[in-house]
């Protein structure tokens, strides 16, 4: 059994952590669709799937916060899935818009979070609430207990552990003693109350309320009286969530590519992860330039040994005279030739760089690059071959 | 002929005024090159005598890093001199924010008192927004500085490396959104100033950068439509990066199988080379039919080649900098 197999076929829930544009949504519909295929009833959580994806995954209709792929979907890839394969798309903006309806009972006080603009930032413009929003997901899909696994395709963030922080950073907001008070019945009246109580924290508002506009304050003390209930059980979800994140039941996944980061930000990147008792089970490195499978098979592929000199590629280039190829042409043979050996022995040096960044080795495995990327269920499963 | 003649001429054309503008902002998908596009174009700047500063949002600074700039802990907000017209500059919307309360807090032990209080940090938190929208009244800021001596203005041109495109876009829209939501006060004021600064054509440019791949090519088509549409800001060109080119198709490559006389011990290498070049071959191939979909938005287009590093340094991002150079001005 692979590393990969064993993760998937023995935890609930894996999370692809990476930076922007390695590929994490990618590989999470290919793992997702593995799941299925082996039996496990699969859901996959991402954000904003690209176009071209989301087609590939059936997610035609974006109104449609999940869609189950129907048989047929994979018949026509020649797919024999033993489980189901349902794809939950987070709109952060309807997912809000559930949770308001949810809690508050009345039309009237629906109306006033609706209009409240402090709601709607958060909602809509704000950074980092489509993390709450997909977190909060993830605990309702843990809770129905409907799925053998569930892939989480974190959103897209700067760097890639910021999604993780998340939980830690909702629970400092929620149980600040600030906002314990904004919670609190007796301040229900709003932001002056509260700035009323506290004489020297009266100074500093008001200069702060002349810089900003405190209305928007204002605005959060009343989101936050009329959302209480909300607020306090989506705070104990999180704390669910965060529990189960960092148990036995999750495994973490790290996608990577070898596009010269340098080791100094990998390894502020490991400082992170650790610093969040974060240990990621398995590394995938995506758009490596040509081989497959593990470091050991990449490096034994290194075409004659890794050093080869340029005089020795000339001459056998010289052998070609007979197909009439021109100057230029036969010049950029030998420099294409000298120049893919190169990348490829940078390659393996990137890959050990990585591997030595882990106290114990960890599986790394390797995708090779293709500008197309999967197109349909039927190439998202090809890449099976590469992971499994 | 002559249409692709005039078309090209065009492309020229706005090249050449695009670059006198002051404002250049570099957005993209996460891991188009974006960082390293914004590098070389802020040195293809400074090389024709501009004062440039380049601006970043991340506390640990790649582009100062590409450039060979030693990391420094406490410089966040700060330009650094770079060479004699180019400064680089990194910041975080919570540096932005703190540097923007002090301005407006100038007595210095009751700022650490906000700065440290928890009403403080919550109101952060709370309004994350704050801390995009300080990220650009610092551009702004940056952009009316003066110098002390002859008041003329301090920078020529400021390149602003924004973060990936998704984050790049709410950073974008912070401004409006603010001088929207904001009812009285200096914020909403400065604000509105800021959008307008951002959206005059004379004086920023949306610069997309982009990789001849699926993904990359299709957000590009959202970024394009929505700084047009929604955004209302002035777009500038577009970077096709990593563009590969080959002398020989596939065709050719394949006739050149049977044309060697290579003997047994050349026979295997020369078969390896022949493979290795189809697969670039393939590629570039690969690579057109994404070309192709990016000519359609009809922008400005540089095109920077592949290049291949153990690790990327300064002087790759020289190179890409001379081609920057030479497509701006011939």
């Amino acid at each position: 059994m692979t590393d990969l197999t064993n993760l998937l076929t023995t935890r609930r829930i894996i999370v692809c952590l990476g930076s922007g544009g390695v590929g994490k949504t990618t590989l999470s519909a290919s793992l997702g669709l593995w799941g299925a295929l082996n039996g496990r009833r699969t859901a996959i959580v991402t954000i904003d799937p690209a176009q071209r994806l989301a087609d590939c995954l059936g997610l035609h209709d974006f109104s449609a916060p999940s869609v189950t792929l129907s048989h047929d979907a994979f018949l026509s890839q020649n797919l024999n899935p033993s489980a189901s394969l349902t794809i939950f798309r987070v709109n952060q903006q309807h997912a809000w818009d559930a949770l308001v309806d949810q809690y508050v009972p009345t039309p009237e006080g629906r109306f006033r979070i609706r209009t409240n603009r402090f709601y709607q930032g958060l909602s809509q413009t704000f950074a980092g609430s489509h993390d709450y929003i997909a977190l909060d997901q993830l605990a309702q899909l843990i809770a129905t207990n409907t799925y053998d696994l569930i892939v989480v395709d974190t959103p897209p963030a700067k760097h890639a552990v910021d999604f993780l922080r998340t939980p830690h950073q909702l629970q400092r907001l929620l149980q600040h003693s600030f906002s314990q008070r904004f919670l609190h019945p007796a301040v229900k009246r709003g932001w002056e109350t509260f700035s009323s109580a506290n004489q020297l924290g009266t100074a500093l508002l008001a200069r702060l309320e002349h810089a900003t506009g405190l209305s928007t304050l204002g605005d959060i003390a009343a989101f936050f009286s009329i959302t209480a209930h909300m607020i306090e059980d989506l705070s104990i979800r999180l704390t669910q969530v965060s529990g189960i994140l960092t148990s036995e039941e999750t495994a973490f996944l790290l996608v990577a590519t070898l596009n010269t980061a340098p080791i100094a930000e990998t390894q502020g990147f490991f400082a992170d992860l650790n610093a969040l008792g974060v240990v990621p089970q398995a590394v995938v490195v995506n758009r490596v330039t040509s081989t497959r499978g593990t470091i050991t098979e990449s490096a034994r592929a290194t075409p004659i040994g890794g050093a080869l000199c340029r005089s020795r590629v000339e001459r056998s280039c010289k052998t070609l005279r007979g197909a009439r190829l021109n100057k230029q042409q036969l010049k950029w043979l030998v420099e294409n030739f000298v120049g893919y050996q190169k990348r490829i022995c940078a390659e393996i040096q990137h890959l050990e760089a990585l591997q030595a960044q882990f106290h114990s080795p960890i599986p790394l495995l390797t995708i090779p690059f293709c500008p197309s990327g999967p197109m349909d269920l039927g190439s998202l499963a090809r890449l099976h071959q590469y992971l499994f | 002929m002559p249409t692709g003649f005039s078309q090209k001429q065009t492309n020229l054309n706005s090249l050449h005024s695009l670059a006198q503008k002051r404002l250049h902002f570099f957005i993209g998908k996460g891991g188009v090159g974006k960082t390293t596009v914004a590098a070389a174009f802020a040195l293809a700047s400074a090389a024709r005598g501009k004062k440039t500063l380049l601006i970043e949002f991340d506390e640990h600074a790649p582009a100062a890093r590409l450039l060979g700039l030693p990391s420094q802990s406490r410089s966040l907000g700060k330009p650094r001199p770079f060479s004699s017209t180019l400064s680089v500059m990194a910041t975080t919307g919570q540096a932005a924010l703190e540097e923007y309360l002090s301005r407006i807090l100038p007595f210095a032990p009751l700022r650490t008192l906000m700065l440290q209080s928890q009403l403080y940090q919550y109101f952060v938190l709370a309004a994350p927004g704050l801390k995009e929208l300080m990220a650009m009244g610092k551009v702004w800021y940056e952009a009316r500085q003066q110098d002390r001596r002859t008041t003329f203005p301090r920078w020529d041109a400021l390149i602003i490396d924004m973060p990936a495109s998704g984050h790049s876009l709410q950073y974008l829209r912070m401004p409006q959104a603010a001088s929207d939501t904001f009812d009285t006060g200096e914020v909403r004021r400065k604000a509105a100033q800021v959008v307008q600064l951002f959206r005059d054509p004379e004086q920023s440019a949306m610069h997309i950068v982009s990789l001849p791949e699926e993904l990359p090519v299709e957000e590009t088509v959202e970024i394009v439509e929505q700084i047009e549409n929604e955004l209302h800001f002035p777009l500038g060109a577009l970077f096709i990066n990593q563009r590969r080119t080959t002398p020989c198709d596939c065709a050719t490559l394949d006739r050149l199988y049977t044309a060697s006389d290579a003997t047994s011990a050349d026979r295997s290498l020369v078969d390896h080379m022949l493979s290795v070049a189809k697969y670039e071959a393939r590629l570039t191939q690969a690579q057109t039919a994404y070309v192709n979909q990016l000519n359609l938005l009809a922008l400005p287009t540089i095109a920077l080649p592949y290049c291949f590093a153990e690790s990327l340094g300064l002087l790759e991002v020289q190179a890409l900098s001379d081609s920057i150079q030479s497509a701006l001005h011939p």
